[in-house]
């Protein structure tokens, strides 16, 4: 009667279900704003960024505030998403040393937690874009594209990671030296047309930099980015996906003797 | 509405049950070969584990480049905990495990329940197991009690509607009453393991594996605890147990391996075995009492 009962599809997305539940409540168990902490940190950095830059880049960027939202809100998902992912093995050893558990389990559901909080940061944009009486596209829906492909790149990189910093325990800083970095190579806070062109040229390949174009293309004038920009950047991502991929399965099974 | 809502809940469920197949495409809790003969419970083939061991262990990057740099990376020792073991166990059987502390038998147990994946060999397990090796894993300090029945169910590889059926026996047998809506951080510790216990044995596995027969919490407890044991270990399940009391696998047990080194050096009906062994450690202890013996100046 029980065997029927345990079958391993249904119990492993239970245990993703929960993974993911549980992740969400006990990041705003210890805060006092609780959950309205999420909207509040991007209000407060684009209220800031607004007031200093908005000005100086008035000609290139017609909405300020939306413009940096859309970056802010996917650069701090891919941040988030991946360190998350990162340390979901090494953090989640006293549970892996001692019952199977699918390992990959902990590292997605940490990502589709930091989804859900993305998910919440997306409603401040929308927002900020009835407040400044940004129009709204039917094309805007097309936003999905960047969006899947950006869970698809979280996803690759984090696995990569996630074995990784089990072996190598000061990957941990590296990373966020990396992801500093990133946040002034993704042309969040200024235009992009600012750049000199062999540097530009280059920028452009980031493919975390192709997904922010392509989102802001659908959200603030809901029309299609150039393909190749879209192509280029799904190429890059499920490249790594499927790099990543590679790597957990050749060495999931070893990481629980290091752990 | 609700409808549209349901095909895309399914096909988010294909996704990940897509993307689960390529990532951990081995079915370990259930895993069912066909031709392989229907009474056997637990088949290891020639199953070796070797660590890594060694004085400073490189677990950064930094250390790394600079060690490879200089070519003063120390030579890693390999340790085998397991070494080439092969034996069949039958469905019904009680087996017990014995050998001397860090002789390889909770590493062995750990290949069986799938945490370690053997470097070499074959382990097949025809069945679903309950490895009973640690109580309340994944324990989230700030939910309550019932939150932790489902997220550590959950851990164990329950699925929602069994837990859901078998909630209410959980909190009977738990004893915790109206505790159970607390956050588990105002818990005692007995508290904690016999919420974890409840949960670990609500089951009805083929196969039982069980590092020391475990009694939890107070005198009551314990009693009722291992008559849970006694129960589950019932006629047609299958028991893999490690115990340093000898007196316990004699009294559970049919038959006994005993292991040392990683090796399995016996394996047959359980009194010879223990015998055997009773007369190893003897013959050890007297050996190391004669080093311990005072020396007089």
């Amino acid at each position: 009667m029980t065997l029927e009962l345990l079958i391993k599809g249904s119990s492993e997305n239970f245990l993703l279900r929960q993974l993911i539940k549980k992740n969400f409540t006990s990041k705003y168990k210890d805060s006092v704003l609780g959950i309205l902490w999420s909207f509040l940190k991007p209000l407060i950095e684009m209220a800031i960024l607004t007031a200093i830059f908005s000005t100086i880049f008035a000609k290139s960027i017609e909405n300020f505030p939306v413009y940096f939202m859309a970056g802010r809100c996917i650069l701090d998902f891919f941040n988030v998403g991946t360190k998350s992912a990162m340390t979901s093995i090494k953090s989640n050893r006293s549970i892996l040393q001692k019952i199977y558990v699918p390992r990959y389990i902990f590292a997605l559901g940490n990502i589709c937690s930091e989804f859900l909080n993305f998910l919440m940061t997306m409603i401040v944009m929308v927002a900020i874009m009835i407040a400044t009486k940004a129009p709204f596209y039917a094309m805007s829906l097309f936003a999905v594209i960047p969006l899947a492909t950006l869970f698809i790149l979280i996803t690759g990189v984090g696995l990569i990671l996630a074995i990784v910093c089990t072996k190598f325990s000061d990957i941990e800083y590296l990373y966020k030296i990396f992801t500093g970095l990133l946040t002034y190579a993704c042309a969040i806070f200024y235009p992009i047309d600012i750049v000199p062109q062999p540097v530009r040229g280059y920028m452009e390949l980031n493919p975390i930099y192709g997904i922010i174009a392509q989102f802001r293309e659908f959200i603030m004038f809901g029309r299609f980015p150039s393909t190749r920009l879209m192509l280029t950047t799904f190429a890059f991502s499920v490249i790594i996906f499927i790099i990543g991929v590679l790597i957990f399965r050749r060495y999931q099974d070893k990481i629980t003797l290091e752990l | 509405m609700a409808k549209s809502q349901n095909e895309k809940e399914s096909i988010i469920t294909k996704i990940i049950n897509l993307f689960r197949n390529i990532i951990s495409p081995k079915d370990k809790l259930l895993e069912n070969k066909e031709g392989v003969d229907d009474n056997i419970a637990i088949e290891l083939k020639n199953v070796s584990l070797s660590f890594k061991i060694g004085n400073d262990k490189i677990d950064n990057l930094k250390e790394y480049v600079i060690r490879t740099l200089n070519r003063t990376k120390e030579k890693k020792t390999i340790f085998k905990a397991t070494d080439d073991v092969s034996f069949k166990i039958y469905k019904g059987e009680k087996v017990g495990i014995i050998g001397f502390n860090g002789a390889g038998k909770s590493t062995l147990l750990k290949i069986i329940s799938g945490v370690y994946t053997p470097d070499e060999g074959e382990v097949i397990i025809n069945g679903n197991i309950a490895p009973l090796l640690s109580l309340g894993a994944g324990f989230d300090k700030n939910y309550s009690g019932r939150e932790n029945i489902f997220l550590n169910g959950a851990i164990l590889g329950y699925d929602e509607k069994f837990l859901r059926a078998k909630y209410d026996e959980i909190l009977e047998f738990s004893e915790l009453g109206e505790f159970i809506n607390l956050p588990v951080k105002n818990y005692s510790s007995g508290m904690l393991s016999k919420l974890g216990f409840s949960i670990a044995t609500i089951v009805d596995p083929d196969i039982l594996i069980l590092d020391e027969v475990l009694g939890v919490g107070d005198i009551n407890f314990r009693k009722k605890s291992k008559e849970k044991l006694k129960s589950l270990m019932a006629s047609n399940t299958t028991v893999l147990l490690v115990s340093h009391s000898i007196e316990e696998i004699r009294s559970i047990c049919d038959k006994a391996i005993w292991i040392d080194k990683g090796k399995v050096i016996d394996f047959n009906e359980v009194n010879s075995v223990c015998d055997k062994y009773e007369e190893a450690a003897k013959n050890a202890s007297k050996e190391k009492t004669k080093k311990l013996k005072p020396q007089r100046f």
